[in-house]
């Protein structure tokens, strides 16, 4: 990695030409994975690798370049090279940096991975996958997977601002495929942590490949989804996906800063129905879209985004931050040292409500209800955003009825957050992937299972009846 | 690196044979934002893979450290990681094809066109498309480029290096007509490694009236239609439904093209090919695996020729490689590049005016949560517009566009003759019989 000298004399030369912020971003990263498929162990992985991503920020202008491997001579070329965009005199020297000490205590671990016996691993992962063998004869396909990412970084910046980090990132994976009469379906099902092994040795994985084997062979038998407008109930938990596309990236400064966003300007107007209350929250202890301390060394917070239905505030990094002249609010993240951070989510959720879920399903007499989903993609410009299911079933009288698959729901996050006319008060987090401008990270959303009283809902299967 | 070292040290471990891959590569890219450059970005990177066979197992590691001091770490992983392995059978690497097709992927001019020029082009861009039409606003330019050097070494004497570089300029924006709240979005992309190819006034053109024609936005009662599909949409289900002659899928019995080779599966108005020999930047001359790549037919008037395979399942079903061993890893997947869709002989403007009622479609998305791969089913946000008597209309913006791949490449009424090409596939506009549109 880069040493405090080292970094001193990158610092220097970035901010010799006029500069007046400079970034040195150190990583190592080491990445294990293990994946079974069909009860054979047949893909190990072992990575190592890092490098360093420098940054010069000059007004409203950003450079950034990075290296693999941790060369000098390499590193020295690179900061000149980024200099060279600016022209001007030195406004600020670097003599020493002020090491920031991360607080530990929303992200740890008690076992580290490197102690654990693959044996251990191995076998929990086996088991999980019998289990879904056994379901049903018509999974034919199965792979179970533990996939654990290690990064060590360091942050020097030209703030005289010194951390070390280091972040982990584990997750299991259960995923199925099934198939007959020349049908043929897969399910995803996973869950992640920033947690140690000790989360893992808790945590319940064939009880995970019953649910993954059982939702997998309901889809399969499914019929069609009905299309059309219609009251959807949206379950718990991987629900809050809605949340995530259809606001969560529209509230990062990254657009809004630009006026891409149709959020933009929107601080203290509604924008959401005034039972909405959402919260992005990097403070959850050891949840998979938590960290101690963010990408550029701020720490996280808990930030409220809607009160009552009002836009409160984004998701603000500094660089985009200065656009807006607002505050950074710690959630500046990066995949790795190859990506320029940026604002993104971490734990994204809409807050409990004061329904009950069988006031909602009482009060609804024909509409969907979507459990679960494969993801989906929003336009921050526009708000439109769409999102697959993968386990919805139709409520006929109050009551769930028939699984339907392949529903997709779509609309524009600036109408949609008003027709939730109804939120649960059963509030739950789930883990997924989100890729945007600064890469792929982890991250977790969330709601209580809510109604939205009108949606467009696409599907092959005819009008709802 | 080197090589010869770390080859011979794998040899004295008992890794035997040993394959090592590198990648080294550079890039740029820059973005204008309201006339001002807001983002620039360099790169230098190496990525580094050693396949090995040690006790009869693969094993693997992986790297960005080019370092001689790295090469214990590397050689003692693909120890450790073939330990664990339990898959055992067929576990070989590859000698090295008898020939290898040189093809060329990288243009030299690229590196002397200047930065600043690469600059100035996105400002003069940038400019030219706001003056096209005042209705446009929040433009973001991009301009990127990547040259990479590949190696391919093994122990058994195979030494293969291939150059390759491309650049995009790609923009982004929104439109608004003055009076209305109405805010659409658009963006186009222009991808080669010719600089001369780049065409700057249809370049603006293309995205002035791809985007203001969503201004005029219209409705459609859901409902089954047919379907005239501009290429920029029909791609990646083109590329879905070729994913199924992977071998693997055949196997494992999640391919609905399985038992279908040299059979009508599909409509005789289709002919696939897979063109990895181009002489351009998405060419490849082998796979990897290190396997010569070659031309293929693939779909020959509806009927599947052949099944795309790796290494491991040519030797299992004991037939020739394809060249299709794509990913890194003891476990290589399927994959292909360079799709030809062979155009067909009706004008687009003629198949439009033989259309009473339907839906031009320009435009999808959320494939990676709408579009089951496995099974073909898909339902995905779209764009478009519609058709009345014969002519483009009403733009749709937001519509959910759902069928089966199958049944959709089994009902194609006709493919047009004004083949495009996009990112890795060349393909014209096709009518398909009807698909389901869903509308807010």
């Amino acid at each position: 990695m880069v040493t405090s000298n080292l970094a001193k004399k990158l610092i220097n030369i970035c901010l010799s030409t006029g500069g007046d912020f400079a970034e040195i971003y150190s990583q190592k990263n080491t990445t294990s994975s293990y994946s079974m498929e069909n009860e054979v162990l047949d893909q190990v992985i072992s990575s190592q690798g890092g490098g360093v991503g420098i940054r010069i920020i000059k007004g409203l202008e950003s450079v950034y370049g990075y290296i693999t491997g941790y060369n000098k001579n390499e590193l020295i070329d690179l900061a000149t090279t980024l200099s060279l965009r600016f022209s001007g005199e030195q406004i600020k020297t670097v003599d020493k940096f002020l090491p920031l000490k991360v607080a530990k205590g929303i992200c740890h671990q008690e076992i580290p991975y490197e102690n654990v016996d693959r044996k251990v691993i191995i076998d929990k992962l086996r088991a999980g996958s019998l289990i879904m063998k056994e379901y049903s004869s018509d999974i034919i396909r199965r792979i179970a997977a533990l996939s654990i990412n290690v990064i060590d970084y360091e942050v020097f910046n030209s703030d005289k601002k010194h951390i070390s980090n280091r972040k982990v990132n584990a997750r299991i994976m259960a995923n199925c495929v099934s198939s007959k009469n020349n049908k043929v379906q897969p399910t995803f099902n996973a869950k992640g942590t920033t947690a140690g092994w000790e989360f893992f040795e808790n945590f319940d994985f064939n009880k995970l490949c019953e649910k993954t084997a059982k939702t997998n062979i309901l889809m399969l038998n499914a019929k069609e989804c009905p299309s059309g407008r219609m009251p959807v109930i949206i379950g718990n938990g991987f629900g809050g996906v809605l949340f995530h596309e259809a606001c969560g990236h529209p509230l990062e400064a990254s657009a809004v800063s630009k006026n891409l966003s149709c959020f933009s300007g929107k601080l203290g107007e509604a924008i959401a129905s005034p039972i909405v209350n959402a919260f992005d929250d990097a403070t959850i202890p050891n949840a998979w879209g938590s960290f101690n301390v963010d990408d550029e060394g701020h720490s996280p917070h808990k930030t409220q985004l809607i009160k009552n239905g009002i836009c409160m505030d984004y998701l603000i990094d500094p660089f985009n931050g200065k656009r807006m002249n607002s505050k950074e609010n710690g959630t500046s993240r990066r995949q790795s040292f190859r990506f320029e951070p940026t604002s993104r989510m971490s734990n994204t959720y809409i807050d409990n409500g004061t329904s009950t879920v069988e006031e909602i399903f009482k009060a609804t007499k024909l509409g969907l209800y979507l459990v679960s989903f494969n993801g989906g993609s929003v336009d921050p410009s526009t708000g439109e955003f769409n999102f697959g299911a993968s386990e919805a079933y139709i409520v006929r009288d109050g009551k769930i009825a028939e699984p339907v698959r392949g529903a997709t729901l779509i609309g524009k996050g600036n109408e949609i957050l008003f027709n939730i006319d109804m939120i649960a008060n059963d509030l739950d987090l789930a883990d997924g992937m989100c890729g945007a401008a600064s890469g792929s990270i982890p991250v977790q959303v969330g709601q209580p299972t809510l109604r939205i009283k009108d949606i467009t809902v696409g599907g092959a299967g005819g009008k709802l009846e | 690196m080197n090589i010869v070292k770390l080859l011979d040290i794998a040899k004295q471990k008992q890794v035997d044979p040993c394959q090592f891959t590198q990648e080294t590569s550079s890039s740029f890219s820059c973005s204008l934002f309201k006339g001002k450059l807001d983002s620039y970005k360099i790169s230098s990177t190496t990525n580094i893979s050693v396949k090995g066979i040690y006790n009869g197992k693969v094993g693997t590691a992986f790297s960005t450290i080019d370092d001689n001091s790295n090469i214990d770490y590397l050689i003692d992983t693909v120890i450790e990681t073939a330990t664990l392995n339990e898959k055992s059978d067929n576990a070989f690497l590859f000698e090295g094809s008898k020939k290898y097709k040189k093809i060329k992927t990288f243009n030299k001019e690229l590196s002397n066109i200047s930065k600043k020029e690469k600059i100035a082009l996105l400002t003069k861009l940038e400019k030219a498309i706001y003056e096209s039409d005042d209705r446009i606003s929040n433009l973001n330019l991009t301009y990127a480029e990547r040259g990479a050097v590949n190696k391919f070494y093994n122990t058994y004497g195979l030494k293969l290096n291939d150059t390759s570089n491309y650049y995009y300029i790609f923009v982004e924006g929104t439109a608004k007509n003055k009076d209305s709240d109405n805010v659409v979005s658009g963006y186009h992309i222009f991808i080669d490694n010719d600089f001369s190819k780049f065409n700057f006034d249809e370049f603006v053109k293309t995205f002035k009236d791809n985007i203001v024609s969503k201004l005029n936005v219209g409705t459609i009662k859901t409902g089954k239609y047919k379907v005239l599909m501009k290429p920029d949409a029909s791609a990646s289900l083109i590329q879905a439904l070729v994913s199924h002659l992977s071998v693997e899928e055949v196997v494992k019995g999640s391919s609905l093209l399985a038992n279908k080779l040299n059979t009508q599966a599909l409509s005789k108005k289709l002919t696939i090919s897979e063109k990895p020999l181009l002489n351009t930047y998405s060419g490849i001359s082998f796979d990897n695996e290190g396997v010569a790549t070659y031309n293929k037919l693939l779909i020959k008037k509806g009927v599947p020729l052949l099944y795309l395979n790796n290494l491991e399942y040519a030797k299992k079903l004991n037939t020739e490689p394809t060249g299709n061993g794509y990913g890194e890893g003891s476990k290589v997947g399927i994959d292909f590049t360079n799709l030809f869709v062979k155009p067909g002989s009706y004008n687009f403007d003629d198949v439009l005016k033989g259309i009473k009622k339907g839906v031009y479609i320009t435009g999808v998305s959320g494939l990676h949560a709408g579009l089951n791969a496995k099974s073909g089913d898909f339902n995905l946000q779209a764009e478009g517009f519609n058709i009345e008597n014969g002519k483009i209309t009403t733009a749709l913006n937001l519509v959910v566009l759902s069928g089966n791949l199958f049944d959709m490449f089994n009902n194609i009424l006709k493919v047009c003759n004004d083949s495009k090409d996009l990112e890795q596939i060349n393909l014209p506009s096709i009518l398909f019989k009807k698909l389901n549109v869903s509308c807010q």
